[in-house]
Parts: C-alpha cells; structure tokens; sequence
C-alpha cells in the first residue's frame, strides 16, 4: 500500500464492520418483529370446505 | 406510485425484487473490491492513499442519496398520507446515517496523511457532519412521541427543513475556498484518471445494491411492527 496501509486497510474495515452491523442489525429487527407478531396472533384453526367432510376422506379440506 | 401506498402490494414487489438486488451486490463488491484494492492505479499525487476514495466517495454519495429518499419520503407522507412513504423514510435513516458515519471517518483517514489533519471546520466537511446530526435528529425525534403518528408527522418537517442542506454539500466546494477537492464530475470533466472509474462505479453500485436490501428489509420490519401494534390493540379491546 505504499507506505499508506495504516490508513487504506482502516478504512475498509470500518465499511465491513458499518455495512455487516447494519444488515444483522436489520435482519435481527424483522425475525423479532415477525416472531412477536406470530405470538400475538392466535393460531389458526382449520376449517373444513365442506361442513360435512368430517376428514374421514383423507381430510383435505 | 400511489398504487404502492398498499403495504401488501408494496412487499409484494420487494419481495421480488430482493434476490436481484442481493446478487447484483455480490457481483459488483466481488468484482469492484479488488479492483479498488490491487489492479486500479495509485495516484500520482496522492499514491495509494487514492484507494480510500472507493469507499469515501460511494458512501458520501449515498450519505446524500438516502436523504433525498428520506426527503422524498416524507413530502409523500405529509401530502398524501401514504405511510408506505413514510415508512421507506424512516427505513432510510440509519442507513443514510450509517453511510455518511463512513464517509466523515473515512475522509479523516484519508486527511491524515494528505492534509496533515483529520479535520478541518471546512464548508465541505462541516456540511456532512451536519448531515450526519440531521440524520440522528430524525430517527430520535420520530421515536420521541407516544403516539407513533406525532413522531411520524415531525420527523418528516424535519427531514424537508434539512433537506436545504444537500445544494450546500453539493456546491460547498465551488463556493467556498476548501481544502477538500472539487467534484470529481464536473463541467471541466472528470478530475480523476479514468482508470479509476470502473472500480469507482462498482463500488457505487455495491453500495447501491445494498441500500435496496437494506431498505427493503427496513421497511419490512416496519410493516409488522405496525401489524404487532394493531394486534396488540385487538388483544387490549
């Protein structure tokens, strides 16, 4: 690098580490956003096509 | 543009978008990093301290790029409510922050060995430090209410006041005497060898690349916290 390493190679490492932190950072936010909305949301309950397919034929609604 | 005011519609078209966006990212940091670090030339002035500028000159650009979203954003929130606008606004702070962050620190290790100093109170530099805090103004004061729409609404006055500060980073070096060099486009011409463009370019569009991922990811984010908030609401009632 010239004589200029202690600058060039610092700069590129603040662009990993800034770009990296910032994507987990990021993603982190919308798996704790999506998991927090899965627990408030109540589970879905199945409900039949037809009212008298008891699931007996195989159950696919 | 309205028809994506849906949130529905809007992750719809993310969703579609994002592998692109990824990839192409990929391709130009794999394809734009050696070039910036091995085969582009040093300068004949400033020797290899030149290869700080593919990093420098991307993120003061998207420093600047993010906030005209920002902007952009927020006019479309105040005017026409679209909250997928605001949204996109408020996904673009930390990343508008984040690249200008990059682009003071950046520029003051390349100041140390040209200039001598780090820092200097110039036009320039004071212009992006003051972007910097515009940036971290609005994400506090978007968060500073109770009520989520009050944070929204000043934020996005915030973000239209400062925009006034993007002409005089633009033009802070044709109008005042600087010691950071002009642009590197200009009527002129272009400043630097053109050697030095395609890891430029790359560079810039890597950065690109990942501003769209990024955003995109934000405003997913900000989509489901306003669905946690509804749930909550339905849960309270």
């Amino acid at each position: 690098m010239g004589g200029y390493a202690a600058f060039v190679w610092p700069a590129y490492a603040l662009a990993v580490i800034g770009l990296i932190t910032l994507l987990v950072i990021s993603r982190r936010s919308v798996t704790a956003r999506q998991a927090e909305l899965d627990r408030l949301r109540p589970p879905r309950t199945e409900t039949p096509a037809d009212p008298q397919d008891n699931g007996a034929n195989g159950g696919e609604a | 543009m309205h028809a994506f005011a849906n949130p529905t519609r809007f992750l719809k078209l993310a969703a579609a978008i994002q592998p692109w966006a990824v990839g192409l990212c990929i391709i130009c940091f794999a394809v734009g990093l050696p070039m910036a670090l091995v085969f582009s030339p040093p300068d004949y002035q400033q020797g290899d301290t030149v290869r700080i500028m593919y990093i420098h000159v991307p993120s003061a650009w998207m420093g600047l790029f993010a906030y005209g979203v920002m902007a952009a954003g927020s006019a479309s929130y105040l005017i026409w409510r679209h909250p997928v606008a605001n949204m996109v606004a408020r996904a673009s702070a930390p990343i508008g922050a984040m690249f200008t962050a990059l682009c003071l620190l950046t520029g003051m290790l390349w100041g140390e060995p040209m200039w001598g100093t780090p820092w200097v109170w110039d036009a320039r530099l004071t212009s992006m430090l003051v972007l910097f805090f515009l940036y971290l103004g609005y994400m506090a004061l978007g968060d500073a209410f109770d009520r989520p729409e009050q944070g929204d609404k000043a934020a996005a006055i915030l973000a239209l006041v400062g925009s006034v500060n993007l002409p005089i980073i633009k033009f802070s070096v044709d109008w005042w005497n600087s010691l950071h060099q002009p642009s590197i486009f200009s009527m002129a011409g272009v400043s630097v060898d053109t050697a030095m463009l395609p890891p430029l370019f790359l560079m810039v569009g890597a950065f690109q690349f990942y501003y769209v991922v990024v955003v995109l990811m934000r405003v997913r984010a900000h989509v489901l916290a306003a669905k946690v908030r509804a749930a909550r609401l339905m849960r309270a009632a």
